[in-house]
């Protein structure tokens, strides 16, 4: 009878995999990391298109700047999308971290404080998103959609939109415009210190299963004794606490800071996600994955650049690019 | 009756599943305008033959006949097409539109260009109910949202009466509902009978069958046992008729001599929940299993979703071990000592996209972190082939999703991720259901495991009153949210005893 399914589906061969290096394999692996074969087509493309232009060290590095912000912003939304949530709300709390902690370093000269400002303004908006989504709540996508528009707001009044110049040469070197080791820009240095932190976080800690469980299945997870609305809840401020990291990181590195910096981010970020595996209804994803996701999003801006395209051309490529890896992936 | 005539004729109707025989040659016919009761335990093959009926099973033999005429039911919308109706347990309304638009979901009332012709469906839902003398519980333009569940169920029939239903298929119908909305439907079952309409009437509650139906069909082991008319068998004769002789099946494996488990585990005092619960007490003591039946309704799955704080509670008391606890969220039910096998262990039990071993150990990942919070994978990954191997479940890798397994080994992955939690009291929500039947003796024998270590207790929800004798030690029955029985020695309890007793019967 067909419409009663055979009892023993555990025969299935699904997920008993073969790891001998054979065309068809690498091709089912690149299928399933839809990300890592993006970023080969594009490093190949601008490469083959750009000369040697594309590949140079000096490149590289400017590509590592480029995405640093968006690869720490990734790695926070990364936790928030397994959980089943998103968060809109992070190129305005990118913001209003940067104006508020710039606007304490230029008074006080302190750049400990301001640093310890701009990532307790992260921390607030991130726990009011999370007390709005479990508490309130209110569907993710609403709540940080309306905390996107009060953050930048509120950003915005600091200086009644005017910018703030830093001239505080600590802070340029700590975070944004400064090196490591003599060759390293300090941004990638931070980027990776966030990305070992976040990938330990999600993989090997308890907040981590819990994170996937709750994003897997949140009624299951709360009747396994999981404190599902805490977990979102600190997803949500790690999200923030990161936003505004990325915000101190730009500030430094132009030497000053904008109400209107980051305004779009949040697509480049999600892109980054979602190209990455990342499933937008929860329980799967990695950090991994989307530092790529995010590599590619920047290579593609930066080698439209090199062969001259306008920021426009970057808007459809990138668009393009994100509907062609979804299509693409191996749907379950 | 006036019109005797025959309506609906089903004749040697054979169905066979793998590994089950569900049907085995029925006949059934259905009078014009009467009431047919259809009843018999949970796989006796009521269900199939509705399924049947309503064209969602398609490959059975023998012949269908509607008004005498062959009939060939291969799709549901046939079914309609031909005048079957049939009424679910899920209602399949959309509570955001209002009571009329709800009725004509689907067969709208419109002109050539697909425009809705609002007034005239308002008019025309008004008529239907005027036909049906359905009084004005509620107005065609309440939204069904904010409707009670019964009044829900009206709207569910007079869905299927628009569409011209000779036969209308009733499961359960007043399993979900209060007194006052149960005498509603029996009004309008009444209505329906005047207009000629047949009814087709599924219920495990007998008092409902003497008051309601002409005649009953009774179901045993996909057969079927008799059809009599109502006013020639009483209620005993009707639970003989579906238990047949088969109550020595279950033979009672307690071992535990009665003195030995005399100490309180888990104390229950007048609980209270909305309506649904009035007044439960009753107490598990350490080593024992203690089996809490009842009808669809009587309130079972309520207080197993009461005591691990999934519902709050109006008014109540829990005490594990003397102690009074606070449980306003699952895991402070967890953290108190308790687990929950939930009855749907597809939405509450498990993380269907995730692999057994992620399932099993999410209830201990807190237990084994270092002090940095990071989660031992090494030393959880082996309680979980631990488990694995002691429940035998079947699986190629415990990274295996558990969502392409069966849903034997999906129940015994939920059993076996709290097993290494060692919980003192066990709740088990009808631990059984939709699981084959070896599956479903191994998952007796681990139940009765478990209480072999003399600190633990398990709380067995279920509505197999068969799996109740065989397990239990004492029986509790509930009946409409109370407790109207208790059975402290189960070896001499009989399975007829408490068929009687779950029909309120004591």
């Amino acid at each position: 009878m067909r419409k009663i399914k055979n009892d023993n589906t555990c025969d299935d061969p699904q997920d008993v995999q073969d790891y001998t290096l054979t065309v068809r394999n690498v091709w089912n692996y690149l299928r399933d990391n839809i990300a890592l074969l993006a970023l080969i087509i594009v490093v190949l493309f601008f490469t083959a298109a750009s000369g040697t232009k594309f590949l140079s060290f000096q490149n590289m590095a400017n590509i590592g700047r480029q995405s640093a912000v968006i690869i720490i912003m990734a790695s926070g939304m990364t936790m928030v999308i397994v959980s089943a949530n998103i968060d809109l709300s992070i190129a305005s709390t990118l913001s209003l971290a940067a104006m508020l902690g710039s606007l304490v370093v230029t008074t006080t000269g302190s750049t400990l404080l301001g640093v310890f400002i701009g990532l307790a303004v992260g921390l607030i908006v991130g726990l009011a998103n999370g007390l709005l989504v479990t508490k309130g709540k209110i569907p993710s996508f609403l709540a940080t959609l309306g905390m996107m528009g009060v953050v930048r707001g509120l950003s915005m009044m600091v200086t009644s939109t005017k910018p703030i110049v830093i001239y505080e040469p600590r802070f340029w070197y700590t975070l944004g415009d400064g090196s490591v080791f003599g060759f390293l820009p300090i941004s990638i240095f931070w980027t990776i210190i966030v990305l070992i932190i976040t990938f330990i976080l999600l993989k090997y800690s308890v907040l981590g299963r819990h994170i996937y469980a709750t994003g897997g299945n949140k009624e299951a997870a709360k009747f396994t004794g999981v404190k599902t609305d805490r977990t979102i809840i600190t997803t949500f401020v790690i999200m923030g606490v990161l936003s505004a990291f990325s915000g101190l990181i730009l500030a430094s590195r132009m030497h000053a800071a904008r109400p209107g910096t980051g305004e779009g981010m949040e697509m480049n970020v999600i892109a980054a996600v979602i190209l990455g595996g990342t499933s937008l209804f929860g329980g799967k994803g990695t950090i991994i994955g989307s530092l790529i996701g995010a590599l590619v999003i920047a290579a593609l801006n930066n080698g439209l650049i090199i062969l001259g395209y306008s920021t426009h051309m970057q808007m459809l490529v990138r668009g393009l690019v994100i509907i062609l890896a979804v299509l693409f992936a191996k749907d379950e | 009756m006036q019109n005797e005539q025959l309506l609906l004729d089903m004749r040697n109707i054979d169905m066979v599943f793998p590994g089950v025989h569900a049907l085995k040659e029925i006949d059934f016919q259905l009078k014009r305008g009467e009431v047919h009761a259809l009843v018999g335990e949970n796989g006796a093959g009521k269900s199939t033959l509705m399924k049947i009926l309503m064209g969602v099973y398609t490959s059975c033999d023998g012949d269908i006949f509607l008004e005498g005429a062959k009939v060939t039911i291969n799709s549901p919308e046939k079914a309609h097409e031909l005048g079957i109706g049939m009424i679910f347990q899920e209602l399949s309304l959309v509570p955001q539109l209002n009571v009329a638009q709800n009725i004509y979901l689907g067969n709208e009332v419109s002109g050539k260009t697909g425009i809705l012709h609002d007034r005239q469906m308002y008019e025309n839902a008004r008529n239907l109910m005027k036909k049906y003398n359905i009084k004005e519980y509620f107005s065609v333009y309440d939204k069904v949202g904010k409707l009670s569940r019964g009044y829900m169920q009206i709207v569910e029939v007079l869905k299927a009466l628009s569409r011209d239903t000779k036969i209308l298929i009733m499961d359960e119908p007043t399993a979900s509902l209060t007194k006052e909305e149960e005498d509603t439907l029996y009004q309008i079952i009444l209505g329906l009978k005047k207009e000629g309409v047949s009814i087709i009437y599924i219920s495990h509650r007998l008092e409902e069958i003497f008051r309601n139906c002409n005649r009953v069909t009774v179901f045993r082991d996909g057969s079927k046992v008799e059809t009599k008319n109502v006013n020639d068998v009483d209620m005993d004769k009707l639970i003989e008729l579906m238990t047949g002789r088969k109550i020595e099946a279950a033979v009672h494996v307690s071992t535990i001599e009665a003195e030995d488990r005399k100490e309180p585990l888990l104390e229950v005092r007048n609980l209270v929940w909305k309506q649904r619960l009035c007044d439960v007490s009753f107490c598990l003591n350490k080593g024992e299993v203690l089996g809490i039946t009842g009808l669809m309704g009587s309130g079972k799955s309520e207080i197993a979703r009461a005591l691990f704080g999934v519902e709050p509670l109006d008014s109540g008391e829990i005490y594990i071990e003397g102690e009074k606890v606070e449980i306003q969220h699952p895991w402070q039910a967890v953290e108190a000592g308790m687990a929950l096998i939930p009855e749907d262990r597809k939405s509450q039990g498990l993380v269907l996209s995730h692999s057994v071993e992620e399932n099993i150990c999410l209830p201990i990942v807190s237990d084994y972190k270092n002090k940095i919070g990071l989660f031992k994978d090494k030393k959880a990954g082996f309680k979980v082939k631990e488990q694995i191997a002691r429940l035998a479940i079947k699986t190629p890798t415990p990274k295996q999703k558990v969502k392409y397994l069966s849903g034997g080994n999906q129940q015994k992955i939920v059993v076996g991720k709290w097993l290494n939690k060692s919980p003192k009291v066990l709740i088990l929500d009808e631990p059984t259901v939709g699981v084959d039947v070896k599956t479903k003796s191994e998952l007796r024998t681990i139940i009765q495991g478990l209480v072999k270590d003399q600190d633990r207790g398990v709380l067995l929800f279920s509505s197999e009153l068969n799996e109740i004798l065989q397990l239990s030690d004492r029986v509790v029955i509930l009946y409409r949210g109370s407790v109207i029985k208790e059975y402290t020695n189960c070896t001499s309890l009989k399975e007829d005893a408490l068929h009687r007793a779950v029909q309120g019967l004591v």
